[in-house]
């Protein structure tokens, strides 16, 4: 079964001047996929995204998440979606500032009932992960750019999710450090989470082993790459 | 967290707490400097003693709230106050008068209210002797020229290294009487300070002081508490036959027991109480208006914060309570610092002014409940718009 399905998706935004980003958009994701999504900018990567993040809503179309039909959800089910089977990772890292590493990744499972003591026994084996065992105590403002965005992969896997997904993730970064999330992104994806990284870079999507390609809110290409990879 | 935020933002959150912390604080002063009133002037009337009646001339229906014997209408004799004694269930009657006039003692002329009464108003009033005593009943029915001193007023009369003066014979309007006693200092009460007033038997009072028979009051001690209604009747019809009082027309006098005055005067210190309560709660409103200001600021600076909260799953109500505990705990905060505060200075101003010091636990209560409800009601609006965010927009958010 594909983890996600999405049928004839468009997205319409409102507003004064009615803005169609996605047209009749047909996407399939299966277990297991690391997949990269490519495109010039304003082709509709983010609002793709958005949708099968279950953060937004299509304008019309049916999606699927694991066979379930979360188009018709309410915004608490979505909520409940995105906490249990979704990880997001952000171009800009998207941390609280006030809290250290260790809150930060905390931070998914304060909606859960996870007791205290276990959120702290979670997070600390995340971002161990992640190799930032060491800053646990540290603000974000006291880590560098791929220390901060390691801890935000330590927050989107501290629950386990079935699929990461990471818009531009490494837009911010260094090619050194880029590649050094791209790996960590690709050990999770041989643990066997489903990952779908949003890119710009060339380099960033060969990381991956499906490229799709945009443009003006429409899929124009969906290949396979690095198949031997997958025997790694 | 939402604990974690307000300390974060330390100065801002007292700055704001500052509101709260005023109006709670005013609320508690107001309220137990009130109390403290209100329980001293009920210690002084139950000093009076169960089964007590308070005769006062005037018609009630004509008259004002006020402690006795401050109408000027003389239509209470001592005749009245004799006649009264044969009733059976009386104990013993009280005549009451009282002048503002001159007391001189050598070269000092002191401003005093002299007081003609009965010598049991000693134990009615709690007047504890200092030097000497209080009259007799013998020296009150022989009319004696004797008379007992405020502790403030001997003081004055005799400077305040005169040692011994018991015994001296002091002058009022050309008559002289004879010291026989100094009262403990007492501080201010329900009949003004009794440190400045003197006393002295209603007779001797009549003959020299103020001159008549007018009488400003009769207290009626009753011989046990269970008679007092019967009393009553009986004086009120006893009184309107001296004053020959038709059927048709109302008493020129007014008989209260001590509950009723007691009734009087709480009616008159509770409408002052919630007064001061109530211009003290609307500082508590400012300071609530001051959170959701605050809180506002707040939603909007975090407005990533919320968005990166939903997209990890957190849902509206999750967001609501996360900014309706902030917005509470300040208001909390505010309110324990408030009542901490306000029942420090309760107790030094009651100290002062020689008031007791009553905490009211409803008022504690309620000022910390007040406040928690300032801070859900004020907070509701800025944590519902918080609530309300939607992700992507608030993700977006620069
Ligand atoms: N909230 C919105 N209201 C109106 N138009 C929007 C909104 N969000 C996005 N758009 C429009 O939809 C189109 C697709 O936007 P989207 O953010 O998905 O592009 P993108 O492919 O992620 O681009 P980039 O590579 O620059 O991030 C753009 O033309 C954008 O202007
Ligand atoms: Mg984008």
């Amino acid at each position: 079964m594909n983890l996600i399905k999405t049928e004839k998706l468009n997205k319409i935004y409102g507003g004064s001047i009615p803005y169609h980003a996605l047209h009749d958009i047909d996407f399939e994701v299966n277990s297991g996929e690391m997949i990269a999504i490519m495109g010039t900018s304003g082709s509709g990567k983010t609002t793709l995204m958005n949708i099968i993040g279950c953060l937004d809503r299509a304008t019309s179309g049916n999606y699927f998440f694991k066979g379930k039909k979360i188009s018709d959800y309410s915004d608490n089910e979505l909520a409940n979606i995105r906490n249990k089977e979704i990880g997001f990772v952000f171009q800009n890292f998207n941390l609280l500032p006030r809290y250290s590493a260790l809150k930060n990744v905390e931070l998914p499972m304060l909606y859960t009932s996870i007791s205290r003591k276990e959120r702290e026994r979670k997070a600390i084996i995340a971002l161990e992960k992640v190799g930032l065992a060491d800053k646990l105590k540290n603000r974000p403002n006291e880590l560098s750019g791929g220390q901060k965005q390691r801890v935000a992969i330590a927050r989107a896997i501290v629950n386990n999710p079935s699929i990461i997904m990471a818009d531009e993730p490494t837009g911010a970064l260094d090619t050194k450090t880029s590649q050094e999330v791209m790996k960590i992104f690709q050990e999770l994806n041989n643990e066997g989470i489903t990952i779908i990284i949003v890119t710009h870079e060339p380099d960033i999507a060969n990381y991956c082993k499906r490229i799709v390609k945009m443009k003006d809110g429409r899929i124009i290409d969906d290949k396979l790459i690095n198949q031997n990879l997958v025997e790694i | 967290m939402a604990l974690e935020a307000i300390l974060i933002n330390k100065v801002r959150s007292f700055l704001t707490t500052l509101g709260i912390i005023i109006g709670v604080f005013s609320v508690i002063v107001m309220i137990g400097f009130g109390q403290a009133s209100q329980a001293y002037i009920t210690d002084q009337v139950k000093g009076l003693g169960a089964g007590v009646l308070i005769v006062t001339p005037g018609n009630p229906k004509t008259q004002s709230f006020g402690p006795p014997g401050v109408n000027t209408t003389k239509t209470l004799t001592i005749d009245d106050a004799e006649s009264l004694e044969s009733i059976s269930e009386i104990r013993y009657v009280s005549p009451n008068a009282f002048v503002q006039t001159l007391i001189k003692n050598e070269n000092n002329t002191i401003p005093a209210i002299v007081i003609g009464t009965h010598p049991n108003v000693q134990q009615a009033r709690g007047l504890n002797i200092k030097e000497g005593r209080f009259f007799t009943l013998q020296e009150a029915k022989s009319a004696s020229k004797v008379i007992v001193l405020g502790y403030k007023l001997a003081q004055d009369l005799f400077n305040k290294t005169f040692h011994n003066p018991l015994g001296v014979k002091i002058k009022i309007e050309n008559q002289r009487y004879r010291v026989i006693g100094i009262l403990e200092p007492q501080g201010s009460g329900l009949f003004g300070s009794v440190d400045d007033q003197a006393f002295m038997p209603t007779k001797t009072f009549q003959q020299g002081v103020r001159a008549g028979k007018n009488l400003n009051s009769i207290f009626i001690k009753v011989k046990s508490e269970d008679l007092l209604s019967v009393t009553e009747k009986k004086v009120i019809s006893r009184l309107r036959f001296l004053h020959k009082i038709r059927e048709d027309e109302d008493d020129d006098f007014k008989v209260q027991t001590q509950a009723e005055l007691l009734k009087t005067v709480s009616v008159v210190t509770q409408v002052f109480t919630f007064l001061l309560a109530g211009i003290a709660a609307i500082s508590l409103i400012v300071g609530g208006i001051g959170i959701m200001n605050i809180m506002l600021v707040s939603v909007t600076e975090r407005t990533r914060e919320i968005g990166v909260r939903k997209a990890v799953g957190a849902k509206r109500r999750d967001i609501l309570i996360q900014f309706l505990i902030e917005s509470s705990s300040i208001s909390l905060l505010g309110g324990s610092i408030g009542i901490i505060i306000g029942l420090s200075l309760t107790k030094i101003i009651t100290k002062f002014a020689n008031l007791p010091f009553v905490i009211s636990p409803i008022a504690v209560i309620g000022a910390f409940l007040f406040s928690a409800c300032v801070g859900i009601f004020f907070g509701l609006y800025p944590a519902n718009k918080a609530s309300k965010l939607d992700p992507v927009d608030a993700l977006r958010y620069e």
